[in-house]
């Protein structure tokens, strides 16, 4: 080989690097290629969603729809919040306190209440045998359904069909409790009992009827998490407790609830942050107004009413306070994971 | 507290369709004297795990009984068994501190906690581990774990203490020193143990009694040495011993036992084909002894040294002897051997049972 | 002499210990055969209480679901009874014919177009949705490109966030674009679900990274790799999420009410159409009456969850599957 041809490979050497160089980067970056569309889409309507809603929350009386052309809003400020938590939107309709109380109410009774049962019930099925799958099926069954369907068959159960002074049916709940002398109640029809507690209305009998409701729909996936985490126990350690001599119910709440503590925890703490988001089973119970003047309207029910409202603003500020409480939810599940898990 | 294991069957169902069911424990008999540490000993598979639970009572038999002195307590409930019972994988209760799964056992026995506490202390002290009682178990070393296991099960005062394979977890060192540890609890405690293991040197060194089991069948039954030193077939023969012992095939013909052309004793026993066992320490170097092996090479280690040879005879690949160090071996490609006569064992070719 | 007394002292001790060990085991025989009673006792009645407890539970959890069917096959006078009755004594099919019929508001759309709408809607946007899940999932686990992991940070952020403080500016972009009344609306805002990317991102990790240079040895290109050989072994999460999501879309029903009018929505809208004023506007045909028909109502939940029954039977395994996973994403 030559000494010229050597230098024009060199020369050519030299000369590749720079556009070789950005076209290895490109081809090193391709992975964007892949995750483009994801990415267009979620910044249409994931990212700046999240970002409108901050700005738009701070926007006094901001109608978005109402007012084409112009700019929609009167100025910035916290008015929104204001007139949010104190209920004077001018509009009518659900009071934001109420359903949060209602929301608070529903989901702190009934997530633990559902809890303990499913773990009741996939201890129960660890300890059979026979038709085992069978009911672990009946069991998950009420997972794949449609909330506002279900929601309307649990109303039939409650509902007095007839007129006051003509009543046809009582529904079944009333025909049940009627067996033990109980005098029929109306659950959720407008002569439904209620407590009043300064400015919120305490319907008992709807929130029975809600609750009910939430620990039927909240079992079958608490069920599904919690006997996988039970047949995940080794079974060395009630082998052990046999041998220590621990009773069946030493067994479950010192050995196996502490053994599943952390899905027990998990599933508190979705359960509850899930109950916040509660909706759609509120109105196929109760209907559109979610009760009578959304007396069970939930915190989402009060978002969307403002949506349809056209009050952008109110249901912004709605929505940065729900987001609110579900971040204090996320804290403490942060806190409580790193603290339950104990081994 | 004496054992005594009557007929003790076990049967499991077979596991997938087609697949046979599974004996793991068949017609075993065995007497174990009060305050003995009894191994039992085989290979993996062979029952022994099975064998144990059935006495603890997490298993019930299919068939046979098990007597505590003179009590049946074949259907007995296990916590009612009055025994402790340490697991292989240890299972300690993981949430719980080394004083709360010590304390377990007491407090399900409704025992007034200071008692407890002062009863666990002493267990903790007993395995020497009183300063780890607050630490949970996933903060202990393996040896560590397994004393806690070991203290919980004695803490009760059990009648009959049973251990599955302790020490298969614990590194080699540890191993040692634990099985010495063991030994010595049991005779401070004078608890009768039954000790599971496929180790045949970790239960020589520590039982008192030693069972032999193959494929859910006792073989034979007894103190280490003298099954060591009289083996009742084959299989015992093979299991017990390191280096294992040498087996060749032979013939017993004219009143000698033969291996090819040699013959190494005489015998009163007929004609049949046999097996020869012989123990590597059986062999007498002698240049007119009356086995002759072709060597392969020599190993030495100090106080003795092997001669590692090859025999088309053997059933082994090698064939090795053990002779002191200080035994002057000639240069030779054959080597001649005398046999303690003691050391060589016969077995039916056949039923591979002992001809005595 | 002492030693003697001592010897005799030792042996009466050891005389009368006999006897107490004699009578204590005569005792213990005793107890033994009482305690294997009482364990046998206490082993039938924990299968008798657990299997009551499960069978009260299951009933309970049925019920619904039973008493829907029954009462979508009563006539409404029947429903009406004081005294309910667990068997309908005339199955009347009327109902369904009522409810399929309903077309009484012409904007409303038919069945027939209804049950277009969601078929169309839900296959683009779970087979579409399903390859931006996989493409990205696949870049996410098994790609090195700049700013990947401040986007899946991000991703992971807006978990947390409620849907609802999408669905109000979204509503708006939509209205903006003019999109209102399309299938666009209901299917673009919805193909990217990262819940679902993050899972089986998850999935795509778990895969050993030998079987990658395994498949790069044997000249298999990224996407090669991707198809024939991530894709299979991830099978039953990818089924799970197909599932998942059409069955959302199914049951999808605040946000076509929210950007589309009757005729473009969905079957959970036009099903549920009549509850919220429950039913009497638009059931009254059958009985020439202005009555609320809980037995229609039913008829139409039954339409809307027989389906889901039928995913659920036909694959159980792949939706337990699916659900189950979430919960271990801890
Ligand atoms: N629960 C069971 N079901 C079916 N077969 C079993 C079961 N437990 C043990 N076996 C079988 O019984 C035999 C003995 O097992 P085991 O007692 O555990 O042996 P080891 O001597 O290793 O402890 C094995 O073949 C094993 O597969
Ligand atoms: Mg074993």
């Amino acid at each position: 080989m030559s000494d010229e041809t050597l230098a024009l490979q060199n020369k050519n050497n030299s000369q590749k690097p720079s556009s070789k160089k950005f076209w290895d980067f490109l081809k090193s970056q391709r992975g964007w290629l892949f995750v483009l569309p994801a990415v267009v889409l979620m910044a249409i309507f994931t990212f700046y969603p999240i970002i409108n809603a901050f700005v738009g929350a701070f926007k006094e009386n901001y109608q978005a729809l109402h007012l084409e052309g112009e700019k929609g809003y009167t100025g910035w400020g916290f008015e929104n919040f204001v007139r949010v938590l104190k209920g004077d939107t001018g509009t009518g309709g659900a009071s934001f306190m109420q359903c949060l109380f209602n929301t608070f109410v529903f989901t702190f009774i009934s997530v633990p209440l559902s809890t303990l049962l499913a773990l009741l019930i996939s201890v129960g099925l660890t300890r059979i045998k026979v038709l085992q799958k069978a009911y672990q099926t009946v069991f998950f069954l009420p997972y794949l359904t449609n909330a506002l369907a279900m929601g309307a068959v649990f109303a039939t159960f409650f509902t007095i069909v007839g007129t006051s002074r003509n009543v046809e049916t009582y529904g079944l709940m009333n025909n049940f409790l009627s067996l033990f002398g109980i005098k029929p109640v109306d659950w959720i029809g407008s002569g439904s009992p209620a407590w009043h507690w300064g400015s919120l209305n305490v319907p008992w009998a709807k929130y029975i009827v809600a609750i009910i409701y939430e620990v039927w729909s909240g079992l079958p996936f608490k069920i599904l998490i919690l006997f996988s985490a039970l047949q995940n126990v080794n079974k060395q350690y009630y082998d052990a407790a046999k041998i220590d001599s621990a009773s069946k119910s030493t067994v479950l709440w010192k050995i196996t609830a502490p053994l599943i503590s952390p899905m027990l925890s998990y599933l508190l703490i979705t359960g509850l942050m899930g109950g916040m988001k509660q909706y759609s089973a509120i109105v196929g119970i109760f209907g559109a107004d979610m009760g009578i003047d959304y007396d069970m309207g939930t915190m989402v029910g009060y978002i969307y009413q403002y949506i349809e409202k056209g009050a952008t603003g109110f249901a912004f500020a709605g929505s940065l306070l729900l987001f609110a409480v579900i971040m204090v939810f996320t804290g403490i599940n942060l806190i409580v994971s790193k603290k339950t898990v104990h081994y | 507290m004496k054992i005594t294991i009557q007929d003790l069957t076990k049967t499991f169902p077979a596991r997938h369709k087609g697949d046979k069911e599974v004996t793991a424990v068949n017609m075993m008999n065995i007497d174990i004297p009060s305050g003995k540490l009894v191994g039992l000993l085989g290979p993996s598979g062979c029952g022994k795990s099975t064998t144990l639970f059935m006495l603890s009572g997490l298993e019930s038999p299919t068939s046979g009984h098990i007597l505590f002195d003179e009590e049946d307590v074949t259907e007995l409930a296990p916590e009612k068994r009055g025994i402790g019972l340490v697991f292989q994988n240890y299972a300690l209760y993981p949430h719980m501190t080394v004083e709360q799964n010590i304390m377990f056992p007491l407090v399900n026995m409704r025992i007034p906690k200071p008692e407890a506490k002062e009863r666990a202390l002493d267990a903790a002290r007993l395995v020497q581990i009183e300063e780890l009682l607050n630490r949970k178990p996933s903060e202990l070393s393996g040896g560590q774990q397994q004393r806690v296991a070991i203290a919980r099960a004695l803490v009760k005062m059990p009648n009959v203490l049973l251990l599955d394979e302790p020490l298969s977890n614990l590194d080699a060192r540890l191993r040692l020193q634990t099985r010495e540890e063991i030994k010595r609890i049991q005779r401070e405690t004078g608890i009768t143990t039954v000790f599971v293991t496929h180790d045949q040197e970790e239960a020589m060194s520590i039982c008192d009694i030693m069972v032999v089991m193959k494929l859910g069948i006792v073989q034979q039954i007894g103190e280490p040495q003298a099954i060591y030193d009289d083996p009742e077939n084959l299989f015992v023969a093979n299991f017990l011993g390191t280096p294992p012992i040498n087996i060749f095939k032979g013939q017993i013909k004219n009143g000698g036992v033969f291996i090819g052309d040699e013959e190494i004793m005489k015998t009163k026993h007929e004609d049949q084909e046999v097996y020869v066992g012989i123990r590597p320490e059986g062999f007498i170097y002698s240049p007119s002894g009356v086995l002759s092996l072709d060597v392969d090479h020599i190993e030495v280690m100090g106080r003795d040294k092997s001669v590692v040879s090859i025999s088309k005879y053997s059933t082994k690949p090698t064939v090795r002897s053990i002779i002191d160090a200080d035994v002057k071996l000639e240069d030779a490609p054959v080597l001649k051997f005398n046999l303690k006569k003691n050391k060589v064992f016969l077995f039916n070719a056949e039923t591979e049972e002992r001809i005595r | 002499m002492k030693d003697l007394e001592n010897k005799e002292l030792l042996n009466q001790e050891e005389v009368t210990e006999v006897v107490e060990v004699e009578e204590a085991k005569a005792l213990a025989a005793i107890d033994l055969n009482k305690e294997k009673a009482r364990d046998k006792r206490a082993k039938i009645v924990g299968a008798i209480l657990s299997y009551t407890f499960l069978t009260i539970c299951a009933f309970f959890a049925f019920l619904p679901f039973y008493w829907m069917v029954i009462s979508s096959l009563k006539p409404e006078y029947e429903y009406r009874r004081s005294v309910p009755t667990f068997f309908p004594h005339e199955f009347y099919f009327k109902n369904y014919a009522a409810v399929l019929s309903q077309t009484d508001t012409g904007s409303s759309g038919s069945f027939l177009q209804i049950i277009v709408n969601t078929l169309v809607v839900g296959l683009v946007s779970t087979s579409i949705g399903l390859v931006v899940i996989v493409i990205t999932s696949y870049a996410l686990a098994r790609m090195e490109f700049k700013g990947k992991n401040l986007l899946f940070t991000l991703m992971l952020a807006t978990m947390m966030i409620p849907g609802e403080m999408f669905t109000l500016t979204n509503y708006l972009t939509v209205s903006k674009w003019g999109w209102n009344d399309t299938f666009t609306v209901l299917i673009l805002p919805f193909l990217v679900s990262i819940y679902y990317i993050y899972l089986l991102r998850n999935n795509f990790k778990q895969i050993p990274n030998s079987l990658y240079q395994a498949a790069k040895v044997d000249g298999l290109s990224d996407a090669g790799y991707l198809v024939k050989v991530m894709v299979p072994l991830t099978a039953p999460t990818l089924i799970s999420v197909t599932l998942l999501k059409f069955i959302a879309t199914w049951n999808s029903y605040i946000w076509p009410r929210l950007v589309n009018t009757q005729s473009w929505q969905l079957i959970t809208n036009w099903v549920t159409r009549g509850f919220p004023d429950r039913g009497a506007k638009l059931y009254n045909g059958l009985y020439g009456t202005t009555m609320a028909l809980t037995t229609l109502r039913m008829a139409a939940v039954c339409m809307v969850s027989l389906p889901l029954f039928i995913l659920f039977i036909a694959f159980r395994k792949y939706i337990m599957h699916g659900v189950s996973k979430s919960g271990t994403k801890g």
